[in-house]
């Protein structure tokens, strides 16, 4: 479950940037003759929710439903003693706590007024039992897949997102500084060394995946009990701040990090800043056998969007963000790193890196 | 026998019982019951599905590639598959099976997707049949839900030393949340409040900082081998106030009536009945309602919030080797919302607290 810092502050998030996204939406759904916008959240998928609404359930599921104008409301199967609690952490029209969460959600797109199309966020992962109640309430309804229209609004990245996804690449960077800095022989200290730097610095949430030992194998696990780490392992860790994900990875040693390491470090640098707008991005990172690029689509807030296996990618927005993560082989065996990078908003321009 | 070759021969009687050929099983870090029991994969990121047969062979699928190359070291004896366009992909996998009976679980979160494009395929609901199988639990499972009850007893220690004068809520749980990782411990659930009589209920970590007098509430669930245990317990910061102790006490002892009925055969319904009957001789009884709480407990498993729940409408029989938590936590109008609760486990005559913490109001240096 979600267990790190939920809350909204204004300051951070002006409701004014949250409607503009609401705006943004409206315009496409009104283009698009959508009458009403349908998103389904719960916590390993709350990404078209929140970042419309602020809201991210910490347990559970829900659904947003928006007409082409006036706020969201959200209906979520949580406990009508919570819904202070939501009504805190989001801005919208309305939230409703219910156990039957696709029949109220259809009550309350019947205010909307006559409804012939619903576009619908993610529209093959809606469970089944929150559609039927739409297809009952509405005669001949026609029920459409809104991914491509949420996504199409959703870059370039603005001001709030650009900044709280830079809070997130620090939250995470002074993890990893704890990490690099600490003298750790087992993956659970080291894992809950970041883990903890993380919470403690109001991550929403984090999730650390390890390879043990470097000289072993490249691939990450996730430590359910306990392993010695090697002389050099390396650390992937996913953080959220305020809905918004990075993906941070770093190689680190048991000693002094090898001078080859420093050079892979400048590479990737390099090579992020490179991406420009991020539209043609398998090309550019074609000379590195292991890369991915995840950012957030639909509500997946940390999707495959890229990679070398990836043989289905997806269209990288200009000005969107995304965490790029590769390996390098140097002398000194195989190195992994990675972090966030703002790509550009048009062409020519170099993307921002996100992290330290 | 391990864990998972426990589970694996209980799902092949599930289909064989049910002349399934296979199950297809949905599941995401939210629901991850039914993969980690089909597969012994525990997913963090995005949705999955398994597909498992009835000779006990169980194909994975993935949309994560991260998630995809871990399943591949973590449960090797599983097929894995990165599948980026997960219900296409699993859809039409579903269709290459043909005219073979599949079952498919659990129905109420499968992704409509699925049915869309596999029309056609016979697909039906398996969810019942594997949600009993789950419910009772192998002695492998009893002792990994024990081993989990410790953990959260610890953990409540860290919590208790955690919640200081001027901590934030979120930096309580960090300091938890880091001793159980550093335990090995990778997952939790845990909502807390802090506060008086405005406190109404739990609820994530906010920015709120712990205060002199504050009741510090919370539910810890911690997760051991894929099986969640949870202790619910209360402390004052300061010493508590003869008013906290007598809310407490008759918390207290709704709690042990709930403890006390449990045996095989009585109902969900019949253990709510004897918490709820404590707080009306008191005088309380409209803070049994739904206005003011929940549940008055849940089972616990593979999933932290299982079946069932235990209210006075749920006529669900409890059974022999099932584990459950017994929580008579609601809102005291005199004290603002207080928990005690205790995990157990089901015998043949009666029941067997998981743990051992005494259910007292705890105190912390103020």
């Amino acid at each position: 479950m979600r267990r790190g810092l939920l809350a909204w502050s204004e300051d951070e998030t002006p409701k004014a940037a949250l409607e503009a996204r609401v705006a943004r939406m409206q315009a496409a759904m009104k283009a698009q003759g959508v009458d009403a916008l349908l998103a389904y959240t719960n916590f390993p998928r709350p990404a078209a929710v929140s970042y419309l609404t602020h809201f991210i359930p910490y347990w559970n599921q829900g659904l947003m439903v928006m007409g082409q104008s006036g706020l969201p409301s959200i209906v979520v199967a949580l406990s009508n003693r919570v819904r202070g609690w939501a009504l805190e952490t989001c801005h919208v029209d309305d939230v409703v706590c219910s156990p039957h969460i696709g029949a109220a959600a259809a009550k309350v797109v019947r205010g909307f007024g006559a409804v012939k199309k619903i576009g619908v966020v993610d529209a093959d992962r809606l469970p089944n039992g929150l559609a039927n109640p739409f297809r009952q309430a509405f005669d001949g309804l026609e029920l459409i897949d809104a991914t491509e229209l949420y996504t199409g609004a959703r870059s370039p990245a603005d001001g709030p997102e650009i900044a709280l996804t830079r809070r997130a690449a620090d939250i995470a960077d002074a993890a990893i500084d704890v990490a690099r800095t600490g003298k750790f022989t087992r993956a659970s200290a080291l894992i809950s060394a970041i883990d903890g730097s993380a919470r403690e610095n109001a991550a929403e949430e984090v999730a650390i995946a390890v390879v043990p030992d470097l000289a072993k194998g490249t691939d990450f696990i996730r430590v359910e009990g306990d392993i010695d780490l090697g002389q050099h392992y390396a650390v992937r860790a996913t953080v959220a701040y305020k809905g918004f994900w990075i993906r941070r990875t770093a190689t680190l040693s048991q000693g002094a990090a090898p001078d080859s390491w420093a050079d892979a470090a400048a590479r990737l640098r390099t090579i992020e800043a490179e991406l420009g707008t991020g539209s043609d991005i398998a090309a550019k990172m074609s000379g590195f056998k292991s890369w991915s690029a995840v950012g957030p689509l639909g509500g997946h807030p940390l999707a495959d969007l890229a990679g070398s296996g990836n043989d289905t990618p997806r269209k990288i927005g200009a000005g969107s963000i995304v965490s790029v993560s590769l390996r390098i082989d140097t002398h000194d065996g195989p190195w992994l790193g990675g972090g966030p990078v703002l790509l550009a908003s048009k062409a020519g321009q170099s993307a921002e890196i996100l992290f330290a | 026998m391990a864990l998972h070759d426990e589970r694996r021969a209980k799902l092949m009687d599930v289909l064989s019982q049910n002349g399934l050929d296979c199950v297809v099983l949905f599941g995401n870090a939210w629901q991850n019951d039914y993969l980690r029991y089909s597969t012994d994969f525990a997913i963090v990121e995005g949705d999955a599905f398994s597909v498992f047969h009835k000779d006990g062979t169980v194909q994975l699928f993935l949309e994560s590639a991260h998630e995809a190359d871990r399943a591949k070291i973590e449960v090797p004896g599983v097929e894995t598959s990165f599948a980026p366009d997960l219900v296409e992909t699993v859809a039409q996998h579903v269709k290459r099976l043909g005219n073979r009976s599949i079952g498919q679980a659990p129905l109420a979160v499968m992704p409509m997707g699925l049915a869309r494009i596999a029309a056609g395929s016979k697909l039906e609901d398996a969810t019942a049949a594997i949600d009993r199988a789950m419910f009772i639990k192998t002695p492998g499972e009893i002792e990994a839900v024990r081993r989990a009850t410790k953990m959260a007893e610890d953990g409540y220690k860290v919590f208790m030393d955690a919640s200081r004068v001027g901590r934030t809520e979120y930096q309580v749980i960090a300091e938890v949340e880091a001793y159980f990782r550093d335990r090995g411990c990778p997952e939790n659930f845990q909502i807390m409040g802090s506060g008086g009589v405005e406190m109404m209920g739990m609820h994530p970590p906010s920015d709120r900082k712990i205060q002199h007098g504050d009741l510090v509430t919370t539910e810890l669930t911690p997760c051991v081998d894929g099986y969640y245990s949870q202790i619910c317990r209360t402390c004052v910061v300061g010493e508590p106030t003869a008013v906290q102790q007598k809310a407490h006490a008759m918390f207290t002892e709704a709690m042990e009536a709930g403890k006390k009925i449990l045996k095989p055969g009585v109902t969900a319904a019949d253990v709510a009945k004897a918490e709820n009957d404590v707080f009306r001789k008191y005088g309380y009884g409209e803070y049994c309602s739904a206005k003011y709480t929940r549940v008055r407990g849940h089972g616990m498993g593979l999933f932290v919030d299982g079946v069932p729940a235990i209210l006075e409408d749920v006529e669900m029989v409890i059974e022999e080797n099932c584990t459950l938590i017994v929580h008579p936590n609601t809102y005291h109008p005199d004290v603002g919302y207080l928990v005690v609760g205790d995990s157990m486990v089901v015998t043949k005559n009666g029941a067997e607290m998981l743990g051992s913490m005494p259910a007292e109001l705890l105190s912390v240096r103020g």
